[in-house]
């Protein structure tokens, strides 16, 4: 369980989020969204333990300042929007990287952690690219591969920051249900940021909005999504549809025809 | 279950670099006015073993031009040109950079200015000056360490990189000053910076084995955190490492390696950026090969380039500066093209 309390954020001298507190569930799947600027991805590293904004983090009841960096990357995976991908690395090594924490300073990868990354390459699907260099993957390839360095963590956490943004519509797809069903395997905890709301609401246990200091609206994605929320918070026009089994369709629909128009609304 | 391997060297690649090290060692040792016999070499090592006899087979001044002359300089090639090589690689990784170079933080220009003013000072063959050469690389790049780390509105690797550029501008100008002020020992100067070899004697190699030796420990002990910081330090940081101060053990021991072979040898340009380059050409970017693979190469590559600067021109000799650049560009240069594609 994650308790995130009173989380401040600034950048350069100007507030962008302000006591925000929140309550992940073990086993939740949480996704943080709100328009460009809110902070979501500053709020994700601050529970990821890598910023020092002011506020409290804790894990499982133990404040993250108090665990060492090497305990904390045993329970929490963060992946960036845009990991680097080091030219020339082979997959095998990269996803090795996600042992770190479990080596001391000088070690070197036990056989134990050959089986963990060659199960990870497994459940991943990328046996296939393990001695490829992982410069040359393709994007849906590459958001795989860097989802097996993150499990190799082993965490009971995963920290996501916008994991589709630079995939096509079946790999985003593909990507959600893969994280969707580690989750339920490994029940594992995991909160995303994400841009696409019809993605987030498929997948999501619940939904928080940040956005202009703080957060909200907070809940289902059925409670959250709806047409007056997104237009008075993202400054767009859509629709939102009630699918017949339960999920949320939110279409952007075109109102004004010129940007004169537009001016004219505003 | 998938076959997992990590990048390591194969029995066989390790094989291939000892060949080459001791057959350029052996070359260095062989080759020259007087040529000498591979087992007359051998002869005169064994007889140095503690408790064994002289051989009786080499003659006296055979035995002296091996052991007093040519061993030490071409054990000084090994271990400068392994140093430069492999700190080049340390920094490369370290600051992301591929330019990164042993003397990017200042280290260069700062032995620059100590060498200068212990010529200026004590006069040619001044006793001072590995001394004052070592002194200036480490408090240049203290400086830059200290005006880089200070500064954290840009990220910290960037602002290290560009302080650096303002030190070394700085030194510079100040070397310039006072070689100018004393035009007299110019050509002192100019044979220095053009780095150099041929002075070296089994005292040389004395004083920098101890910090060679303390670089290579902690490169080689820190190989795998060089790959985990080519992730960035923020995903370094998630899996759990404290990046500044590995960053900072790491540019310590590679600075340390570098200001003391700058101080016997000179600035012997080109090894620390083209070494690596060329081994990640061919064996991929992963530092647990690039830094023993780097400090081999290099140590090779320099023991032959102080070959050719030795025997090109007889009896006179090419400074090996000049050497590594113009054999070592060409070369990368190939190489380069050839692998194009093939490996990135």
């Amino acid at each position: 369980m994650i308790v995130v309390r009173n989380l401040s954020a600034t950048y350069d001298d100007h507030l962008v989020y302000s006591d925000v507190s929140m309550t992940v569930m073990a086993g939740e799947w949480v996704v943080i969204i709100g328009p460009n600027g809110a902070g979501k991805s500053t709020l994700l590293r601050s529970i990821a333990g890598l910023t020092d904004m002011p506020g409290s983090v804790s894990i499982d009841g133990r404040s993250i300042n108090e665990i060492s960096a090497r305990k904390r990357a045993q329970k929490v995976a963060f992946v960036p929007q845009t990991p680097l991908l080091p030219p020339g690395m082979t997959v095998t090594d990269y996803i090795l990287l996600g042992r770190t924490p479990y080596l001391s300073l000088l070690g070197t990868e036990t056989k134990n952690d050959l089986r963990i990354a060659s199960e990870m390459l497994g459940l991943l699907a990328v046996g296939d690219l393990a001695r490829r260099d992982i410069s040359t993957l393709s994007g849906g390839e590459a958001q795989r591969v860097v989802l097996a360095r993150a499990l190799a963590q082993e965490p009971q956490i995963l920290l996501l920051d916008e994991p589709t943004s630079a995939l096509d519509l079946g790999r985003q797809q593909e990507t959600m249900q893969v994280i969707d069903d580690l989750r339920l395997d490994r029940n594992l905890t995991v909160v995303t940021t994400m841009h696409d709301l019809t993605l987030a609401g498929q997948f999501a246990d619940r939904l928080l909005l940040l956005n202009g200091g703080g957060i909200l609206a907070e809940g289902t994605p059925d409670e959250v999504l709806t047409s007056e929320t997104i237009s008075k918070h993202y400054g767009a026009n859509v629709r939102v549809i009630r699918d017949s089994d339960g999920g949320v369709i939110v279409v952007p629909i075109r109102t004004q025809k010129t940007m004169r128009d537009m001016n004219r609304v505003l | 279950m998938v076959d997992v391997r990590p990048s390591r060297l194969l029995p066989r690649w390790w094989l291939v670099a000892a060949v080459v090290l001791v057959g350029t060692v052996l070359g260095g040792l062989s080759i020259g006015p007087v040529s000498l016999t591979v087992p007359d070499i051998w002869a005169v090592l064994v007889g140095h073993i503690p408790g064994a006899t002289r051989s009786e087979t080499v003659s006296l001044a055979h035995e002296a031009i091996i052991w007093d002359i040519r061993f030490p300089r071409v054990m000084l090639g090994v271990l400068v040109g392994g140093t430069l090589a492999m700190s080049g690689a340390a920094y490369q990784g370290v600051f992301r950079n591929p330019l990164a170079d042993p003397y990017l933080l200042g280290v260069a220009a700062g032995a620059g200015l100590g060498a200068t003013l212990a010529i200026a000072i004590g006069g040619a063959g001044s006793a001072l000056l590995p001394a004052a050469a070592f002194a200036g690389a480490i408090a240049a790049a203290a400086i830059t360490y200290a005006i880089g780390a200070a500064s954290s509105r840009t990220s910290s690797v960037a602002s290290l990189i560009l302080s650096g550029v303002a030190v070394a501008a700085f030194l510079t100008a100040a070397q310039t000053y006072v070689q100018q002020r004393n035009s007299e020992t110019l050509r002192e100067v100019y044979s220095w910076i053009l780095g150099r070899l041929s002075t070296a004697g089994w005292s040389d190699v004395r004083s920098v084995l101890p910090y060679v030796a303390i670089a290579s420990v902690t490169l080689f002990a820190l190989r795998r955190m060089l790959d985990v910081l080519a992730l960035g330090d923020e995903e370094a940081t998630a899996l759990g490492l404290r990046v500044t101060r590995i960053r900072l053990i790491i540019v310590a021991a590679a600075t340390l390696g570098t200001a003391a072979v700058v101080a016997v040898s000179g600035l012997i340009g080109f090894v620390g950026i083209v070494i690596p380059h060329l081994l990640r050409l061919i064996f991929g970017s992963s530092y647990r090969l690039l830094i023993p693979l780097s400090f081999i190469g290099g140590g090779a590559f320099l023991v032959a380039a102080d070959l050719f600067a030795r025997i090109a021109i007889p009896p006179a000799e090419l400074p090996i500066g000049v050497i590594t650049a113009f054999l070592g560009a060409p070369f990368f240069a190939l190489i380069l093209r050839s692998r194009q594609g093939a490996v990135r």
